[in-house]
């Protein structure tokens, strides 16, 4: 999940410089994010997707300061009562929004860097790259007049950001980057939604903020706008940033939202209470904690709560957007607990393993597949086409296809072995001959039957590749195999064109098709630039009892 | 007749009589008791085959009669080959088929002439079975060759394989059994019985997942455990929960290659019964992950999971069953670090310290949220635990880049040693 990069020093002086970098670094992994590296003041770190709380450095300070204990319990956030309100017009794209103004911001370069950061890594984590919820971040001040939320055609006008003149909003959909690549979240509505004051669009989210409401290294009062699909996730994004604000000691004020029938203030601060009981905490964690000990842990991780005959009332910071069940409460509990202060413990509980079946014939064909001296090879399932089909000179059939893959050497999922097993010989035709080689495993098939269309087959597939590799030395060592595994089959000329004709066979079990085996036509051997007679095998292991 | 010599058995009759003349120089004095004859007669069964063939000799009353006195043939044949005569080509076949006489073959004697007094390169059979090998000199040295560097080529497992296979033996003898399930996949089973939101990036961008191509999408039959799903996601239904919110069967049956071997762990517990507690089971199997193939990611790459479903498990017995599969892998030291996955709470990651290579992260697990066993049917605390095998097995083979895991280098193949 996100990667932030943060300033030790910052961070450092944010947590009150009274602890040391190692020290640092160890709470920072016990509370939950991972150190990917440190490069001298920069500290790399990898936050779990459930904590967006943590990822701006307020937030991620505020964390390690409970959990040393420099701070405790549930810290109080407050807003000023509305001075503005937004009359909000309907707009279906894009139904919820929350506003808010941060007043007596002490602006710095590095602050607005850190704003413009986590506005988009909010948008990008929780907004789900501003689908769900996006951000639009105004200069209070360079706004005029009244405020208003609306659905506007496309052939309004504004002036977008880093742009001197004022662009139609359909051609911000076609020929600005940040158009093209939102622009698929609201095309198809009639109407897009747009703020805007006395003098025209301030913002058009979820793609662009106007270049005259800009923030800058002036800017002392921010209005900031979030809208999208998902009130409960526009609600979190708003808590987390304006609590971050706060711990800045810059001044939060509320705006009445007035709707065409009701009206609303945001941000909504309010806290979350949720019982856990005393017996289920020590019951998961396998501890013998009172409710007092329960509830001071949870102090360190920003919570407080009082206890309720057993039953505690836990109070959620309004920033915590991950608590959706009692269980996510004690996971708390044992983060501050700590992870390796539990006492690891083997239950006393008896039970016997077993393995697969299809493990053991596997595990028999390879042993007497190895005693020929064929040497094993494991390849990725995934294949392409070309690999499967066109080089084996096999006409193409049903295979499992992938919408979208990475590349075309990667575009489908194996139904046959022997087509990689070439590819290796291929790889290693400057070594030394013979070159015995096989593969087990895994290939997929359609099945229409099936609940998933499709099912894995497992397969052991192997050649000979030498001078004087022929259909005759294949044939005995396929007897041999099968003789191994106990299974009696019968033989019948095959019209595979992999092979040569009148040189190649298919198996059958109980008239059931089981395999094949040959000696690979030479047209083949040319398509994969092979210069060497290959006779290959290949035999489904499911069908073998 | 310089091609022909007596066997040892041959040489005895030499000089003690064939069986069948013995037996006519008794009848001579007239006929004799069968019993008694067979007592004074050595090899006697042999004697009386050959007087009954030629008609010499009648048995009449449990007694031996001499029908015809005549010379045996044999032993004269015998007596010539011996003095290298020419003989009746008939008698010595005859003699040949007794295994009395033998071919002297040319090469033989050419080879005893070439080894006489020299030294032996190749031991040959024909050097063993002629005895040849006594009349030369000794065997030569082949202390010059030692350094000789030919190579032959042993059928072996791939080196990865090794690896897997010692891990699938140390969960089998704990306890577990060993599970599987199909690459193909509906998101039903890879996401949303693991309680993954269906708007998680993983899922709606397609992220790090690999869609199917296919006019049809899943079936599900199973339409109870769809509904429990269905209320468990959009409001928590009876586990507890909040929920996430809006849920849409359709999603549910998108195909996609399987992302996490979790699909395989929810399949089985949605089957497990009471009785068949307590439980471990345990699956090693490939996933798919959308990525850019390099030093260390590739595309497809192998899961081990594992789940235990018993009475009263509790967190410390999850971190106790680590650190037991740590020390398994070898591990001097284990320690865990909170973490977050969608389907269990508490999460952990397990860090390893192995010999010479320091701290390892190896996987990650938890105990299952109630949102991911209760719908399955399971009331009991489930402890899970996935382990990425790539890295141990990197570390186990010796090599640097995990596409060496699928190596396409027969002479590295060929020339690694077995791993320990």
């Amino acid at each position: 999940m996100p990667n932030i990069i943060y300033k030790k020093s910052e961070l450092k002086k944010m947590i009150g410089n009274k602890i040391s970098d190692k020290e640092l670094l160890e709470i920072i992994t016990l509370v939950k994010p991972n150190i990917e590296n440190i490069k001298e003041d920069n500290i790399l770190i990898e936050h779990t997707a459930d904590r967006p709380d943590l990822f701006g450095i307020e937030g991620f300070s505020r964390a390690i300061k409970n959990y040393l204990g420099y701070t405790k319990g549930l810290k109080k956030y407050s807003t000023r009562k509305p001075k503005f309100s937004i009359k909000i017009n309907k707009v279906p794209i894009r139904p919820y929004v929350s506003c808010v103004i941060i007043r007596n911001i002490k602006m710095s370069e590095d602050f607005l860097k850190n704003v413009i950061n986590i506005q988009e890594i909010l948008n990008n984590s929780l907004g789900r790259k501003r689908t769900i919820a996006a951000i639009g971040i105004h200069d209070l001040d360079k706004i005029i007049g009244k405020i208003s939320y609306a659905g506007v055609l496309r052939n309004e006008k504004m002036l977008p950001l880093e742009y001197s003149d004022e662009i139609e909003l359909k051609k911000i959909l076609n020929n600005i980057e940040k158009g093209k690549e939102f622009g698929k979240i609201i095309k198809n509505a009639k109407f897009w939604p747009v703020f805007k004051d006395e003098k025209g669009i301030i913002s058009f989210p979820p793609i662009i903020n106007s270049e005259r409401t800009k923030i800058t290294k002036e800017t002392k009062n921010f209005f900031i706008e979030i809208t999208g699909l998902n009130k409960k996730i526009i609600k979190q994004i708003m808590n987390i940033l304006v609590t971050n604000f706060s711990d800045r000691k810059f001044i939060l004020e509320s705006i009445k939202l007035k709707f065409e029938k009701k009206s609303e203030i945001t941000p909504d601060l309010s806290q979350e209470i949720i019982e856990v009981e005393i017996n289920n905490v020590n019951k998961i964690l396998g501890t013998n904690l009172s409710g007092k000990e329960i509830i001071n842990l949870l102090r360190r991780m920003g919570y407080d709560g009082i206890n309720n005959n057993g039953k505690l009332e836990i109070i959620i910071p309004c920033y915590r957007v991950d608590i959706l069940h009692p269980i996510d409460i004690i996971e708390d509990v044992a983060i501050a607990y700590g992870y390796n202060n539990f006492k690891p413990k083997i239950p006393n509980i008896s039970t016997i393993g077993n393995y697969l079946k299809i493990e053991k014939i596997s595990e028999m064909a390879t042993n007497s597949i190895i005693g020929f001296g064929f040497q094993e090879i494991i390849k990725s399932c995934l294949s392409n086409k070309k690999d499967q089909f066109e080089k084996m000179n096999l006409p193409e059939s049903n295979i499992i296809e992938i919408k979208n893959p990475i590349s075309s050497e990667y575009n489908c999922v194996r139904k046959y072995l022997i087509p990689g097993i070439m590819k290796f010989l291929s790889l290693n035709k400057h070594y030394e001959y013979p070159q015995n080689i096989f593969e087990i495993g895994d290939v997929v098939v359609e099945d229409k039957t099936n609940e998933n269309k499709s099912r894995n087959e497992r397969r052991i597939a192997g050649v000979i590749c030498y001078n004087k590799a022929g259909f005759m030395e294949m044939k005995n060592i396929v007897k041999s195999l099968m003789n191994s595994l106990d299974v009696e089959y019968k033989i019948k000329l095959s019209n595979n064109p992999s092979y040569i004709q009148g040189r190649g066979v298919d198996m059958y079990i109980d008239k059931k098709y089981c395999g094949t085996f040959g000696e690979i036509h030479p047209q083949i051997l040319n398509n994969w630039e092979i210069n060497m007679p290959v006779v290959s095998f290949e035999i489904i292991l499911e069908r073998i009892n | 007749m310089e091609n022909y010599k007596l066997t040892n058995e041959g040489k005895k009759y030499l000089e003690n009589g064939l069986p069948e003349k013995n037996l006519l120089n008794i009848l001579k004095n007239g006929p004799i008791e069968f019993q008694n004859a067979k007592e004074k007669i050595e090899n006697f069964s042999i004697a009386i085959q050959w007087v009954k063939k030629k008609k010499l000799v009648e048995i009449k009353n449990g007694k031996l009669f001499l029908i015809k006195n005549i010379d045996i043939e044999e032993q004269k044949c015998l007596e010539d080959l011996e003095k290298g005569k020419h003989v009746n080509e008939d008698i010595l076949n005859n003699l040949i088929e007794r295994k009395l006489v033998e071919k002297i073959s040319h090469d033989v004697e050419k080879l005893e002439k070439s080894i006489t007094n020299k030294l032996i390169e190749n031991l040959t059979p024909d050097l063993i079975a002629t005895g040849l090998w006594k009349k030369a000199k000794g065997f030569a040295s082949y202390e010059k060759n030692f350094s000789s560097n030919k190579k032959i080529f042993q059928g072996k497992l791939q080196p990865y394989r090794q690896v897997i296979n010692n891990i699938r033996q140390k969960f089998l003898g704990l306890g577990f059994t060993e599970t599987s399930g199909p690459y193909i996949e509906s998101e039903f089973w890879n996401f949303d019985t693991s309680f993954i939101p269906q708007n998680h990036p993983a899922r709606i961008e397609m992220h790090d997942t690999f869609n199917i191509k296919s006019k049809n999408n899943a079936k599900n039959s199973n339409k109870m455990l769809l509904e429990r799903v269905k209320a468990t996601h959009e409001s928590g239904w009876i586990t507890g929960s909040k929920g996430w919110g809006k849920w849409n069967p359709s999603i549910s049956k998108n195909l996609i290659l399987r992302t996490q071997t979790t699909a395989v762990s929810n399949r089985t517990m949605s089957k497990l019964k009471n009785k068949d507690l307590p439980y471990k089971m345990f699956t090693i199997g490939r996933v798919f992950r959308k990525d850019v193939i390099d030093s260390s990611h590739l595309i497809d790459f192998d899961q081990l999971e594992f789940i235990i479903v018993a009475d009263d498990l509790n967190f410390e017995h999850l971190l106790g069953y680590l650190k037991e599969i740590g020390k398994m892998l070898d591990a001097e030291e284990v320690r865990f670090k909170p973490s977050f996955f969608p389907f269990t709470e508490p999460s952990l990651e397990i860090y390893v310290k192995i010999k010479n290579h320091g701290w390892l992260e190896v996987g990650g697990a938890g105990i299952m949220r109630p949102e991911v066993t209760i719908p399955l049917g399971i009331e009991k605390p489930v402890l899970a635990g996935g382990i990425g095998l790539g890295r141990l097995a990197m570390i186990k083979i010796g090599i640097s880049d995990v596409r060496d895991i699928y190596s396409e280098n027969i002479e590295w193949l060929r020339n690694k040693s077995l791993i320990k």
